[in-house]
C-alpha cells in the first residue's frame, strides 16, 4: 500500500525508477567512499553516467520531452562549467612554466574529450552526416595544411609534397563523401584503425601512465573523430537503402 | 530566436473538459504532470507532436490551445 503510494508520488513529480537508482548509487558511492573505502567511489560513475549513457544508446526510454530538453540544457551547462574550469586549472597552475608539463596531461586529456565529444556530436546533430563529414575533414584538412605551412613555409618543395601528402586526402575526403558516403565511411574507419597501428598508438602492458595519457590524447585528436564521422556516413548510407 | 510569446490556452481547456487535472491530462498524453505545469505557466513549448496530441484529445484546432502572442509581434514591428 505504502509503495504503490510512494510510486504514485515518483510518478506525479516525474522521478523514474532509474532516476532514483541512479541517486542512490551517488549517495552511497560518496558515503561509503568517504567512510569506508575509497573503492567505493566508483559506484558513483554508474549512478552519475550510467542512465544518460543508457539513454544515448537507446536502450532506455524514461524520459518525456520537456525531461529530455531539461536533460539537454543541464548537459550543456555541466559542458561550459568544466571545460571553463577545466581550462582555467590547466591555465593557472602552468602559468609560470609556459608549458602543460606531463603532470597536467590528465586534465588537458579530459577538455580534449569534452571538445571532440562536443563537437562531433553538435555536428552530428545540427547537419546531415555528410555535411558533418564534408566539416570535419575540410576542418582537419585546414589544420594539416596550417601545420604543414608554419613548419615548411620557407621551402616550397617540401611544402608542396608535405601538403599533398598530408593535407589534400581530407580535402578530396571531403568532397567525396556528400557523393559516395558509404565509401568514404568504411574508408575513415579503415584509416583511423590504420593511423592506431601506424602511430603506435596501442600502449604497451605495464606503460606508464604519462605515455598511455599521451597516447590517448593522440588518439582523441586524430583517429576517434574519423571514425566517429565514418560510422556516421555509413550508418546514414545504410539507412538510406 | 525570433523572440516572440507563445499564448498557451491549455488551463482553460482543461477546466471546459470538467476540471480535469494536470495529472490526468499528462497521462492521456503520455508525459509527466511536470510537463504539463511547465506547458501552462509557458516555460516549456511543448513539441508538434504534443501540440496536437492534446489539440485531439481536446477536440479542437492546435491554434486554438497554442497561439503566437500578436502584441509582442506588433512590437517587434509587425513582420
Amino acid at each position: 500500500m505504502a509503495g504503490g503510494k510512494l510510486k504514485s508520488l515518483f510518478e506525479r513529480w516525474g522521478i523514474s525508477p532509474i532516476g532514483i537508482t541512479a541517486l542512490a548509487l551517488v549517495f552511497f558511492g560518496f558515503f561509503l567512499g568517504i567512510t569506508i573505502h575509497m573503492a567505493f567511489f566508483l559506484l558513483i560513475a554508474p549512478g552519475a553516467f550510467g542512465p544518460g549513457l543508457l539513454r544515448q544508446l537507446g536502450v532506455i526510454e524514461d524520459l518525456d520531452e520537456c525531461q529530455k530538453q531539461a536533460s539537454i540544457q543541464a548537459a550543456h551547462r555541466a559542458y561550459l562549467a568544466g571545460g571553463i574550469f577545466l581550462t582555467c586549472v590547466t591555465v593557472a597552475r602552468s602559468w609560470t612554466r609556459l608549458s602543460l608539463g606531463e603532470d597536467f596531461v590528465p586534465a588537458s586529456l579530459v577538455l580534449i574529450l569534452m571538445l571532440v565529444v562536443y563537437g562531433v556530436s553538435y555536428c552530428l546533430s545540427f547537419w546531415d552526416p555528410r555535411q558533418a563529414a564534408f566539416l570535419v575533414l575540410f576542418g582537419f584538412g585546414l589544420i594539416w595544411l596550417t601545420f604543414v605551412v608554419l613548419s615548411h613555409g620557407n621551402e616550397p618543395i617540401a611544402l608542396m609534397v608535405e601538403g599533398a601528402l598530408v593535407a589534400v586526402p581530407f580535402f578530396i575526403a571531403a568532397f567525396l563523401a556528400k557523393r559516395w558516403p558509404r565509401v568514404i565511411g568504411v574508408l575513415l574507419v579503415a584509416a583511423s584503425i590504420a593511423a592506431v597501428f601506424f602511430f603506435h598508438l596501442v600502449p604497451p602492458a605495464g606503460a606508464e601512465a604519462d605515455k598511455v595519457f599521451g597516447k590517448i590524447f593522440v588518439i582523441l585528436m586524430l583517429p576517434l573523430p574519423l571514425a566517429l564521422m565514418g560510422l556516421a556516413l555509413f550508418g546514414k548510407a545504410l539507412k538510406q537503402e | 530566436m525570433s523572440g516572440q510569446k507563445l499564448k498557451v490556452n491549455l488551463r482553460r481547456y482543461r477546466f471546459e473538459a470538467g476540471d480535469m487535472t494536470q495529472q490526468e491530462l499528462a497521462e492521456r498524453v503520455g508525459v509527466t504532470r511536470q510537463t504539463i505545469i511547465s506547458i501552462e505557466k509557458g516555460k516549456y513549448e511543448p513539441s508538434i507532436q504534443l501540440a496536437l496530441r492534446l489539440a485531439r484529445l481536446f477536440g479542437v484546432p492546435v491554434e486554438r490551445l497554442f497561439e503566437l502572442d500578436e502584441r509582442k509581434e506588433d512590437g517587434n514591428g509587425g513582420r
